[in-house]
């Protein structure tokens, strides 16, 4: 890179929270016009060091220079007046209000006694969406847009305040594949602008797409820091892991035996006249892009939704609107917002995993402390959840971990199948092969898994039978993976029904 | 919660310490009652008679009613939900009761239907709550108006004890072994609540259900059923708490209690529980009932003007509240 200032430049970081280094003296700087991955697996520090350069956190010790000037972000507003601007994953709009108050939020073109100027505001607004490459209308309302297109919107509200630097985290794992594409080309267009821009992803293949320099951070350490073009994707992984990864997808597939979950005419939500079976040791995908359904598909059989048709675990109908009775009946289900729909943050690491199971350690309700303790420690061993102890509150683990809690939730109950709906969103590469391990060990020890998805290498990868959906219908089955080519699925899955048919 | 400390591996006299300093400065529990040992020395120095057998038997006598129905608040509270109609309840009840005392000299009956009240009322600021889905607040702020209206509707005057149950008169004025009654109620409910809370799997899932009612319902808990319980139990010893005053005063008034659940709410919340749901302290709840009785029974025996009493009730709301954002934002949560 250039020899030129960084316009960021950050050294020897450090933050520690209660129980956890969480950064332990790292470094990252920052150029003009450059694109710099900062890649990691959870709990290696990357959204630590997202808040602090936002001013949500202050680092214990370290220097933050901007421009080659020490700085001190004291509160967001510091590193606003900064020219940094933050995208996060979840998108901070405000839904009800319009495009273009959403972009000048806290900043609007004043007239005459500090009225608005509407035409002002909507002309700016435009401009700035035509830089972008979006052609909508500024007063429509935030709520009205794809999740793509408000990413956009909070671009354009960094560049309405002249933001030099944009940090993205993780900004595609909402996104489709074309929608990404356009977002590369935004990325492009700020690089020209001179932005500099941290792009904070999981996933390799982007990186080697948009990046110019990667950083990799394990364990709140700097690892290395290299030109993408002079770096393997074996080298990456191996620096993010700690060591290297041979084999992401273990499965193993064995002998289907019975029938366990049989899902029949199943309508409701976005689902219309759904059917599939699970039978006993094999795991089922289905597999559809983002809004054709796929989540809804596991509230509606779980019973977190209001259906019809008919579904039948082990034979024995499970009721519709009461995933207690599912619970009893030996299904369980993940949801694919594990944090929102998952999480219990006021509550300890064992609360959390025990508590669908707390029964089982109960005697006329009361809990016999040691049992729990004990199922609790075994969880957090098995699936190796770093915490300081299982009374640690669940809100200061990272969420890597936190997602392993809601897994080992389910692993205390006697369950007959389990429902993953996107059972790697959010998880590095690492976590991954043993999700993956672990999805193959429940599949032979007898359960069923359906596993719900919207990532194509992942379902050839893991599952022994592939169902795809489209437009909340069956778009295509296939009875095992070998026969399906990643080209097929896609097909299925993408591929516009002929209107006339 | 206070049960979870145990689960710490590490053992030995000096991590005992450790601990136990850390509870102190660090958790709201610690430091409540780190100030109510301080006003205890304080007022000890300060007056002959505050700590004597005596005024510690009055100032928790006299606090007992609030405790009473602070445990049940506690527990609606962290559940996610709230009860402002308690206030109302202790006249509404005390009228009843009184009445059908004076026409039954029936003592079981008599506190039979006062239970039942708090169970009805309870039941409809349920209904009211969940099923028809308004804020709990605003909804048993109408209930508070309504139940007062009941009571006034009952009867336009107080309604002085005629009967002639001794036994009833015992339950606010009388002493066990030296110790008031009410006292002895207060503390085993407080026990027992405790151990609901925090050794029990309902106590497990009212957390649950305050802190994430999504995943509570996804990890088949029947959310609904969990905070309608803890609106009846919050009903049922807000009763509780009616009939012991009743005993107290000796006679139903319809007028009586107003403000009374601004001083339950306001101790639940200054004992550490969260507003926003899933998180409290039955032990913090009892340090602040304590700490509110304190500062009551200290502004009497100082002398300062008794008409301070209300306006401290007030002021702690609003220090809870402060602490209670502090502490969250502490916790990274915004």
């Amino acid at each position: 890179m250039s020899e030129k200032q960084p316009l960021l430049n950050l050294r020897s970081i450090a933050k520690a929270f209660p129980g956890t280094q969480a950064l332990n003296g790292v470094d990252f700087s920052l150029h003009a016009g450059e694109v710099h991955a900062l890649i990691g697996e959870n709990g290696a520090g990357k959204s630590t060091l997202i808040k602090i350069i936002a001013g949500l956190y202050q680092p214990d010790d370290g220097v933050i220079e901007i421009e080659g000037e020490a700085v001190e972000f004291h509160s967001p507003a510091d590193s606003l007046a900064h020219r940094i601007k933050v995208v996060y994953q979840e998108l901070d709009l405000v839904p009800d209000l319009s495009i273009a108050e959403n972009v000048f939020l806290g900043n609007l073109p004043k007239k005459a006694f500090r009225t608005v100027d509407w035409n002002e505001l909507y002309a700016r607004t435009s401009e700035l969406l035509q830089d972008l490459g979006l052609n909508i209308d500024p007063e429509m309302p935030i709520s009205a847009l794809t999740v793509a297109q408000q990413q956009l919107v909070e671009i354009a509200r960094a560049l309405s305040r002249q933001a030099q630097i944009i940090i993205m985290d993780e900004p595609t794992s909402a996104l489709s594949q074309s929608e990404i594409e356009s977002l590369f080309t935004v990325i492009r267009r700020l690089q020209g602008l001179g932005v500099g821009i941290m792009y904070v992803s999981h996933k390799l293949d982007e990186i080697y797409a948009i990046a110019d320099r990667v950083t990799v951070f394990r364990d709140g350490e700097h690892i290395a820091t290299e030109a993408v073009a002079n770096t393997r994707q074996s080298d990456l992984v191996t620096w993010m892991v700690g060591r290297e990864v041979k084999d992401l997808y273990p499965r193993t597939p064995g002998q289907p035996g019975d029938v366990l979950l049989e899902v029949d005419s199943v309508s409701g939500a976005t689902i219309e006249d759904f059917s599939l079976k699970v039978h006993a040791g094999e795991i089922v995908a289905v597999f559809g892009l983002m809004g054709s359904g796929v989540h809804n598909l596991g509230r509606l059989i779980f019973g977190n939704l209001p259906r019809t048709g008919s579904v039948r675990l082990l034979g024995q109908e499970i009721h519709a609107n009461a995933p207690m009775d599912a619970i009893r009946k030996g299904l369980g289900f993940l949801t694919e917002n594990r944090k929102s729909d998952g999480l219990l943050l006021p509550l300890s690491v064992k609360e959390n995993i025990t508590l669908v199971s707390v029964n089982n350690y109960a005697n006329m309700m009361v809990i016999n402390g040691q049992d729990e303790r004990r199922a609790t420690a075994e969880i957090v061993d098995k699936l190796s959840i770093k915490t300081p102890g299982i009374a640690q509150k669940i809100r200061y683990l990272s969420g890597g971990n936190q997602q392993k809690s809601l897994i080992g939730r389910w692993l205390l109950e006697e369950l007959k199948v389990l429902i993953f709906s996107e059972p790697t969103r959010g998880i590095d590469v690492g976590s991954k092969a043993e999700m993956y391990r672990l999805m193959d060990d429940m599949a032979h020890q007898g359960m069923g898994i359906l596993v719900l998805s919207t990532e194509l290498p992942e379902v050839l990868g893991i599952a022994d039978r592939i169902i795809v959906i489209r437009q909340g219908r069956s778009a295509g089955r296939w009875i095992s993976r070998d026969d399906a080519t990643q080209q097929d699925l896609m097909t299925a899955a993408a591929v516009q029904l002929d209107p006339a048919s | 919660m206070v049960g979870n400390r145990s689960d710490s591996a590490s053992t030995g006299i000096g991590s005992w310490v450790t601990r136990a300093v850390h509870w102190l400065l660090h958790t709201q529990e610690g430091v409540l009652f780190l100030i109510v040992a301080a006003i205890w020395i304080f007022l000890t120095v300060q007056s002959d008679v505050f700590f004597t057998g005596r005024n510690i038997g009055v100032l928790l006598s006299q606090v007992s009613m609030t405790a009473i129905t602070a445990v049940g608040m506690t527990i609606l509270l962290i559940s996610g939900e709230i009860d402002a109609s308690v206030g109302s309840m202790q006249a509404f009840v005390g009228v009843i009761v009184m009445s059908v005392l004076n026409n039954t000299e029936n003592l079981a009956l008599g506190i039979t239907v006062g239970l039942a009240l708090g169970v009805i009322v309870g039941l409809i600021n349920a209904v009211i709550s969940l099923r028809l889905g308004i804020n709990s607040l605003i909804a048993t702020l109408a209930m508070l108006s309504i139940v007062r209206g009941a009571a006034f509707g009952f009867t336009d005057a107080s309604i002085q004890n005629t009967h002639k149950i001794q036994t009833f008169t015992e339950i606010g004025n009388g002493f066990f072994l030296g110790v008031p009654w009410p006292v002895i109620f207060f503390f085993a409910i407080f026990l027992i609540f405790y151990f609901v809370l925090t050794r029990t799997t309902f106590g497990r899932f009212v957390h649950a259900v305050g802190a994430n009612p999504e995943a509570a319902t996804l990890a088949g808990i029947p959310v609904r059923m969990v905070k309608l319980a803890g609106f009846v139990l919050t009903g049922v010893l807000a009763s509780v708490s009616a009939i012991i005053l009743l005993s107290r005063l000796n006679s139903g008034q319809n007028g009586i209690g107003a403000g009374f659940e601004l001083e339950a709410i306001g101790a639940v919340l200054l004992g550490g529980t969260s507003l926003s749901g899933g998180e409290g302290s039955m032990v913090g709840t009892f340090l602040a009932v304590v700490l509110l009785a304190t500062l009551k029974n200290g502004i009497v025996l100082l002398d300062i003007n008794s008409s301070w009493q209300v306006t401290v009730t007030g002021l702690i709301i609003i220090v809870a509240v402060l602490l209670d954002a502090r502490r969250r934002r502490r916790m990274g949560q915004d």
